[in-house]
């Protein structure tokens, strides 16, 4: 026990020394307040209201910091409230991923045989189908929205945490502590959640930081595409997708500019983020 | 006198480490190595007797070792100013190594074949394939390999350990070295398969006259192998003898340690003796004898500084305050 | 070997069989069928024509029937024809499927040439400049996204520099190469891009694995050169899981693009399944997934084989 807090004391202070993550933290507390906290309080961020007078595409002004878009809309609370939807999709999806791959792995990886087979020949067709044309086929089918979305990227992201959790549990059955539990009579569930899982959630929660950029960027690309989050929400991707049109490529680049600079900034942070956890918790760790 | 056919002298190893510090892994290490001869290198793990092999081949991790300061000399050549280049003619050509682990120092993906044959031509480029083919045969026959013809068309992972190191001092022992550096081959292998190699190299040695190099933790080891020990103790060599005269009258009192450590089936003793405390670390060496720690007998003295090497006049030399007086 | 491969095929069939059956029901559930698509295409219908047409498209039978009528079809190499513009989808797909493999290909092809010789380097000089190289790729790849690159990249060389053409394959009625090579500039590096991040992580990480192993430094004593050391030894024993990444990316290639097809109008596989899932022409659909599912099902059988080729200590008993 004292060795597993010191091993956690000596893991916070690495990471709290790490100048990305210590980047990554900063960013990441701003824009989360910025994008769901500030437009609380502030009225003029409303990201559905046209301004009566400014009504197309006008420049970056004192009332709209970023202009406003084809009809008028301040493009500043667009960009907040595409935060909102980015940020939402990006951390709730992994969670799916992980309800699906956390059981499924540790299936394969402890009872080995046939579970194993079926899941992993599964998780194998699954990674090699492009992911893209898979998450099309079901947005199509069940309707983009932004709770399609959540789900579409989250079912599609289970192969990695699966597989992740079926090496480690290959790894740790071997060791001995498991066969102890067996020896003084621990159920299977006992053993699989209290001694399997908890000794393989370090590398899950630096897949985890990483998955969460990976989502970013599918929602922004399905949303870009026009069959992700629906006007009149807004989203980063949608926001950017108005670039498609050529005197905004041109002329505008405060219109999209700034919506794609936040995606690379947000998907860098959470990046960060990963490696900070992983360098603090092993240096070592492959992932 | 004679050069003798390899010369360490006062070398120092240096390693990099993660922080771009500099530190000495061994220090002042020298010895003399002739043909026909085996010398024993032993002491315990981290001692530097694994890097002090590499290093006479240039095999020191790229970027973290390198040798700092004095010469490796080979028939009086100082092969540790060699480039590269030159130093890949030395390497399996003069020089040959094997190495502890033989499961994995054998390339799994290739045939044994073409790993030997390789080597072959790397130091005679114009040998042809029948030349090459039949001196692989010759070798693993030499090496006591049953079916050559078979195994040498078989990849490592179809062969047993013992097989595997047998495979890797045919292959070191092909191109007629004069030298042959073994790291630990034994030490991975079953005991009965130990005994199998090592009778091996013996033979080897007598009818070939390669002179050889002996890695080991293991007392046993030199004892049945060795003609002259060096031992090593944290980076710094302590003591040098014939074998006989050093299982006879050791005289450091790490020597004295690691020998009566050996479990003996001659004597009824309850317990294994064993050296109190552990070796200093890379960064922390004491300016002093680096022994001093776990030695029964140190003074002041000791803690201070390192003690010189005393040769007395049957060559065996100690580095040791208590010897100091009797020069 | 050769027993493992009939088994291994024999699995692959009932896998077949679900996924293609797995689409074709989620695609017949969804919402804005097919008949409201070509209704509203002819004006306003009776009940009577809309029971006709229903028929005529054996709309009116269980959907499990329908599937196995589907499975029948294209057995025959009969995909059906699309909703959208009544031409036979094989056809369709038949003149997409060229574009993609031409484009996709390219970049995925660029991708590899520069990944696996950087992540080698980054991993045998580690803190030098080609592993800062590689880590900034590495990097970029994993948060950069392809449609915003790719609308930078068309904002400086088609709008500022006007070097470079931003759509389509070939300018007006022009077929010559370099047209066509001009016109692929822009979308194969964006791909390229895409593609790099997760080739030089794989090869770097496998690198570094194998150059710790301790048959590097048998290799090394032999006193062969550095170069056939780090090639012959190292990068062909890393090369195994290297393999997978490289492999797993026919698909993609086959599949297309989607994003960058978009943004550049290219006349490919992606391009066409987004019209086709916009259109609910679900038959076209179909046909991609199907011919996707299927090279996605090689593609597994493909990297058993190389697998088995690469590593002797492989054996399919």
């Amino acid at each position: 026990m004292m060795f597993e807090k010191m091993k956690k004391s000596q893991a916070w202070r690495r990471f709290k020394k790490n100048k990305r993550a210590r980047f990554a933290v900063i960013f990441l507390s701003i824009e989360i307040i910025a994008c769901f906290i500030l437009p609380l309080f502030l009225e003029s961020l409303n990201p559905n209201k046209s301004d009566p007078v400014l009504i197309t595409w006008s420049a970056p002004s004192v009332q709209h910091l970023l202009g406003t878009d084809k009809i008028g809309r301040d493009l500043l609370a667009r960009l907040l409230y595409g935060g909102r939807v980015s940020l939402t999709v990006g951390l709730i999806s992994p969670m799916i991923s992980l309800a699906i791959g956390i059981p499924l792995g540790l299936i394969a990886g402890y009872y080995r045989g046939i579970p194993e087979a079926i899941i992993m020949r599964i998780a194998d067709v699954f990674m090699s189908f492009p992911s893209m044309i898979l998450i099309l086929i079901l947005v199509a089918v069940i309707g983009p929205s932004m709770t399609t979305l959540i789900l579409v990227i989250g079912v599609m992201g289970w192969t990695g945490i699966a597989k992740l959790i079926y090496g480690n549990v290959l790894s740790i059955r071997q060791k001995e502590y498991i066969e102890s539990s067996k020896c003084i009579g621990r159920n299977t569930a006992e053993i699989l959640f209290k001694e399997i899982l908890p000794n393989s959630m370090g590398p899950v929660w630096v897949t985890l930081s990483f998955r969460v950029g990976g989502a970013i960027l599918q929602e922004s690309g399905l949303s870009f595409l026009g069959v992700g989050v629906q006007a009149p929400q807004a989203s980063w991707g949608n926001l950017i997708n108005a670039a498609q049109d050529l005197p905004t490529l041109m002329l505008r680049p405060w219109a999209w500019v700034p919506a794609g600079v936040l995606i690379v900034l947000t998907t860098l942070s959470f990046n960060f983020l990963g490696e900070g956890v992983r360098d603090a918790l092993d240096p070592k760790m492959k992932l | 006198m004679s050069t003798p056919l390899l010369e360490v002298r006062d070398e120092r190893i240096n390693f990099i480490l993660e922080n771009k510090k500099h530190v000495s892994a061994t220090e002042h290490v020298s010895f003399k190595l002739d043909s026909h001869t085996t010398l024993g290198i032993v002491g315990e793990s981290g001692c530097g007797k694994s890097i002090t092999a590499s290093s006479i081949l240039g095999l020191l991790p790229k970027g973290a070792g390198y040798v700092a300061e004095g010469e490796i000399l080979l028939e009086g050549k100082d092969i540790s100013k060699y480039t590269p280049k030159q130093m890949q003619q030395i390497r399996g050509k003069e020089i040959s190594m094997i190495f502890q682990e033989p499961m994995t120092s054998l390339n799994p993906v290739y045939r044994i074949e073409t790993q030997m044959t390789e080597m072959l031509k790397a130091h005679d480029p114009k040998i042809s394939k029948a030349d090459a083919h039949a001196r692989c045969l010759e070798m693993l026959t030499k090496v006591g390999i049953p079916a050559p013809e078979q195994r040498l068309r078989e990849y490592p992972h179809q062969l047993s350990g013992g097989m595997r190191q047998r495979v890797m001092i045919a292959m070191a022992l092909s191109t007629n070295p004069k030298i042959l550096i073994a790291d630990e081959p034994t030490t991975a292998l079953d005991v009965t398969i130990q005994a199998q190699i090592m009778e091996l190299m013996i033979e080897l040695k007598e009818s070939t006259g390669t002179a050889i190099m002996m890695i080991t933790h293991d007392m046993g080891v030199i004892a049945e192998m060795s003609d002259y020990v060096l031992v090593m103790y944290a980076g710094r060599v302590v003591e040098y003898a014939a074998v006989k005269e050093l299982f006879r009258n050791p005289m450091h009192p790490y020597t004295q340690g690691l020998l009566k450590s050996i479990p003996r089936s001659d004597q009824d003793s309850e317990e294994l003796f064993t050296i109190e405390g552990s070796v200093p670390g890379l960064t922390e060496m004491p300016q002093g004898c680096r022994f001093a720690n776990r030695c029964p007998h140190a003074t002041e003295r000791c803690i201070q500084s390192f003690p010189p090497t005393v040769e007395l006049e049957n060559g065996h030399q100690i580095a040791c305050w208590l010897y100091e007086e009797s020069k | 070997m050769a027993k493992y491969m009939v088994k291994r095929l024999l699995t692959i069939i009932p896998i077949f069989f679900g996924i293609t059956a797995i689409i074709f029901i989620l695609l017949n559930l969804a919402p804005g069928s097919a008949l409201d698509v070509l209704a509203s295409g002819e004006g306003n219908m009776d009940p009577e024509q809309l029971q006709q047409l229903k028929i005529s498209l054996g709309l009116d039978k269980p959907i499990i029937v329908r599937y196995f009528i589907w499975l029948g079809d294209i057995l025959h190499g009969d995909f059906g024809r699309s909703y959208f513009n009544n031409q036979d989808v094989m056809l369709a797909v038949k003149l997409r499927i060229g574009p993609s493999l031409l484009l996709t290909g390219t970049g995925v092809i660029m991708a590899i040439l520069i990944s696996l010789p950087l992540g080698l380097m980054a991993a045998y000089k580690p803190y030098s400049i080609w592993d800062k190289i590689s880590n900034f790729f590495a990097l970029a790849g994993a948060v950069l996204p392809g449609f915003f690159l790719s609308l930078g990249l068309i904002y400086i060389f088609a709008i500022q520099l006007k070097l470079l053409p931003t759509m389509g394959m070939h300018t007006g009625t022009k077929t010559d190469l370099i047209d066509l090579i001009h016109h692929m500039i822009l979308p194969a590096s964006v791909i390229c891009f895409g593609s790099m991040g997760g080739m030089i992580k794989q090869t770097r990480g496998a690198c570094l694995e194998v150059f710790n192993e301790e048959y590097m430094k048998t290799a090394r004593s032999k006193g062969i050169s550095e170069a056939a050391v780090v090639i012959k030894h190292g990068f062909r024993n890393a090369l195994i899981p290297v393999l997978t990444t490289v492999l797993m990316q026919i698909p993609h290639i086959i599949g297309g693009s989607t994003i960058t097809e978009q943004i550049f109008a290219w006349p490919g596989m992606g391009s066409a399944m987004i019209n086709a899932i916009n259109n609910r022409d679900y038959p076209m659909v179909m046909c991609v997934a199907t011919i996707l599912c299927a090279t996605v099902l090689a593609t597994n059988i493909l990297l058993d084989i190389v697998y088995s080729i690469a590593d002797p200590r492989i054996t399919y008993d």
